[in-house]
């Protein structure tokens, strides 16, 4: 039994943290501002480490990274507080245009790809319906595209013959209308409506997978970040003085890291298990990484006082990015519940 | 025993019910319900004021001589209940609520004269200097810096979370001015004019990208002496007295109440998207469904928990630490309910709008719904709640202390 990361994993994440390193809040800030929410510089720079091919076959042109590889740099993403929306727009499109002409452009962080799957009215459903493909023809409207405001090809999930397929559309096609909304996180979502646009497909990868190792994937980075949560609050209290004494001196506060302490213990011991064990219920498992991160997220503002709630500080963008993770696929809620069911 | 108003009060539940559906219009309550943030912004509540001013109902917890209604405890409970219920917006309390009845209270007649007026005409409007970088929870540790100098203070110092201190003219403000005796001993409650080079203020946007709180900087600021409120020394008192006239008899409960109505509301038309064309909405689901019904019952009991507190300043009784506890369920409780709200979105209670406001014709296009739109910046300035006023962990502190005497 070993739990320590290996040679490779080591170079990921000291990869990853090097990206990070002197991101501070108005770099981000500056990131976000930008239209699209990407900053397509350090997006190539991203993929020139790697960390976007790492996601894709070999026979590919990717590293083939396996789910240990992955989820480090999905953690340590996490842990830095990365703006750049790895997850979705990295791993997503590497994974889902397997076999695609478009695939060696994504990797190379050239073309950015974003993966429209969720429609108005259907909640979390995976199965397409509102978006249609007739003749080659996309029609229909998605929501929630992640990246959407600064993709250059979309991934589509496309009702076809009764089936949920996987299509490739030109973002910049005129028979392709792009509305951007800003969401939690700081990043911009679109909503994509698709007249007749022409679709390129249907695509090889095994859309179910995908979406459970997006499920771990999202574990992951949410574990990183409460990570990052506690590790900054504990520094608070240990430096922030009221009373004439460090908050960390006051006991209820002691109790309540310990508290917290316990639950990122927990979840980081979750996300290994379902990386260890391939039959573990990934669902299940984010939303038990999930409500456990919201919590630590509530607690890391709530320690920090007024500070906490203040958007200069990186405790906010961290309880927000949790929120955003939490649903991606599902929110807790609904998977706890689909796993209660299946049991 | 029995929880029924008397005869004459439910006779003015009906008037003011008839007030305000009468005045009430269509963008005082859009206003209301696309309001985000803690405090409305003064665009809405002027001119509610001026209304409310109009009538007599305005500066319902001062005393009639100072231009109060003269209600009783039941009447201004009645009043907010009704306008939780009917959605209005809530008015700037700084001047109203806090510093409104310290003047009445502490005032020299000359400070009466000259500031209540002004409050309830609007042409004043007030934020309140209390918090500094250095004094959050343990307040009298306030260090800003009030020097008699002649006829006037010198302020020198920062306070911080300055609620709408860039809407302001006025600030008051817990000064030090004795820094040679024990903290509390040397505090005062000082008037500042804003508007003077001594003193800036710099916005701090929240997470949820509403611009509601600030930091102001004094910087050799000055104010006549005659602005000070009681005596040099006498502040700690009065902020005592302001926190424990803050939390005096509440009407919490009938808001919450009201926005698990309209989350119930909302989840009857929120699709549950599973299946196809199932048709299902999200009052269905057992999660969001079993949460409302919780979170009803626990509102439930806590509007007779503040009933009991109205019971009690109705017989003419003060309302004791039990007030700390109001603040502590009504805090917990308003944030649970906003997740709730978030969470029936799915998806597009996800999106956080970045600019403001969230009513009118400048309002950013929503995905989905207003509702929707507005749920994640509600829920995320919600966070404030459990923090400003007294954190949770100070209200459990006073509780333990003067309810369970430990």
């Amino acid at each position: 039994m070993n739990f320590d990361l290996d040679e490779n994993q080591e170079l990921f994440k000291a990869a990853v943290e090097r990206f990070c390193s002197g991101q501070d809040m108005a770099a981000r800030r500056a990131a976000r501002a930008l239209p699209g929410g990407i900053d397509r510089a350090r997006w190539q720079e991203l993929a020139e480490l790697g960390l976007i091919g790492l996601a894709a076959g070999e026979d590919d042109g990717g590293m083939g990274g396996s789910h240990g590889d992955l989820a480090v740099v999905a953690q340590a993403l996490g842990h830095a507080q990365a703006v750049e929306p790895w997850l979705e727009c990295g791993f997503l499109p590497a994974r889902l245009l397997a076999g695609s002409a478009h695939l060696e452009s994504v990797i190379a962080g050239e073309k950015l790809a974003a993966f429209a799957f969720a429609e108005p009215g259907r909640r979390f459903a995976v199965e397409a319906q509102g978006v249609k493909v007739r003749g080659g023809k996309l029609s229909g409207t998605k929501q929630f595209v992640l990246g959407g405001g600064a993709a250059d090809v979309f991934v589509v999930t496309a009702e076809d013959g009764g089936k949920t397929a996987l299509y490739v559309v030109d973002a910049k096609a005129a028979e392709v209308e792009v509305r951007p909304y800003p969401v939690a996180d700081g990043g911009v979502a679109a909503i994509v409506t698709f007249h007749d646009a022409a679709a390129q497909g249907p695509l090889s990868a095994d859309l179910g997978a995908v979406i459970e190792e997006a499920r771990l994937l999202a574990a992951a980075e949410m574990v990183g970040i409460a990570q990052r949560l506690f590790a900054d609050t504990l520094e608070y209290l240990k430096t922030r003085e009221q009373f004439g004494q460090p908050l960390g001196r006051f006991q209820v506060l002691q109790h309540r890291m310990v508290d917290v302490y316990a639950r990122v213990e927990s979840i980081q011991s979750a996300v290994l298990r379902a990386l260890l064990q391939p039959e573990a219920p990934m669902a299940a498992i984010k939303a038990h990484v999930a409500e456990n991160a919201i919590w630590v997220g509530h607690q890391a503002v709530q320690l920090h006082g007024g500070m906490g709630m203040s958007d200069e500080l990186g405790v906010g963008h961290g309880l927000k990015r949790i929120v955003l993770l939490s649903k991606l696929f599902g929110d807790p809620a609904s998977d706890i519940l689909d796993y209660a069911r299946a049991a | 025993m029995d929880m029924d108003f008397a005869p004459e009060d439910l006779a003015f539940q009906k008037e003011v019910r008839a007030f305000l559906d009468d005045k009430l219009n269509a963008r005082l309550r859009e206003g209301a319900a696309g309001t985000p943030s803690v405090f409305t912004e003064p665009d809405i509540t002027r001119e509610w004021q001026a209304i409310l001013a109009e009538k007599g109902w305005l500066a319902t917890s001062w005393p009639v001589e100072d231009g109060g209604p003269g209600w009783t405890p039941t009447q201004k409970y009645i009043f907010e209940k009704e306008c939780a219920i009917a959605g209005a917006p809530s008015l700037p309390i700084l001047g109203l609520r806090l510093v409104g009845p310290v003047i009445c209270h502490f005032g020299t007649p000359e400070q009466k004269a000259r500031f209540l007026p002004r409050i309830i005409s609007g042409e004043d409007y007030w934020c309140q200097g209390y918090s500094e970088p250095g004094a959050g929870s343990d307040l009298a540790a306030v260090k800003t810096r009030a020097e008699r100098v002649g006829d006037k203070y010198v302020v020198n110092g920062s306070k911080i979370w300055t609620t709408h201190a860039h809407h302001a003219n006025w600030i008051f403000a817990l000064v030090r001015t004795d820094p040679s005796v024990q903290k509390q001993r040397g505090i005062s409650f000082l008037l500042i004019p804003m508007e003077q080079p001594g003193v800036s203020v710099s916005p701090i946007v929240t997470m949820a990208n509403d611009h509601e709180v600030n930091a102001t900087f004094f910087d050799n600021a000055e104010t006549p002496a005659d602005n000070l409120i009681g005596e040099e020394g006498q502040g700690w008192t009065i902020a005592k007295f302001l926190l424990e006239n803050e939390r005096g008899g509440s009407c919490a409960a009938p808001a919450l109440l009201a926005k698990l109505d309209r989350i119930e509301r909302w989840a009857r038309e929120e699709a549950s998207g599973s299946g196809s064309g199932s048709g299902g909405t999200m009052i269905h689901d057992p999660n969001i469904s079993q949460r409302l019904a919780r979170l009803r019952l626990e509102a439930q009991a806590f509007e007779v928990t503040e009933l009991r507190i109205l019971a009690e300043l109705a017989k003419g009784r003060p309302a004791g630490p039990q007030t700390s506890l109001v603040k502590l369920t009504s805090s917990n409780l308003r944030q649970q309910i906003d997740e709730l709200a978030v969470d029936l979105f799915g998806y597009e209670g996800l999106q956080l709008p970045v600019t403001r406001p969230l009513y009118g014709n400048e309002a950013p296009e929503y995905v989905g719904s207003r509702a929707a739109q507005l749920s994640m910046p509600a829920y995320l300035n919600g966070r404030a709640y459990t923090i400003f006023g007294g954190s949770d962990e100070v209200q459990k502190t006073i509780i333990a202390k003067q309810v369970l005497g430990l």
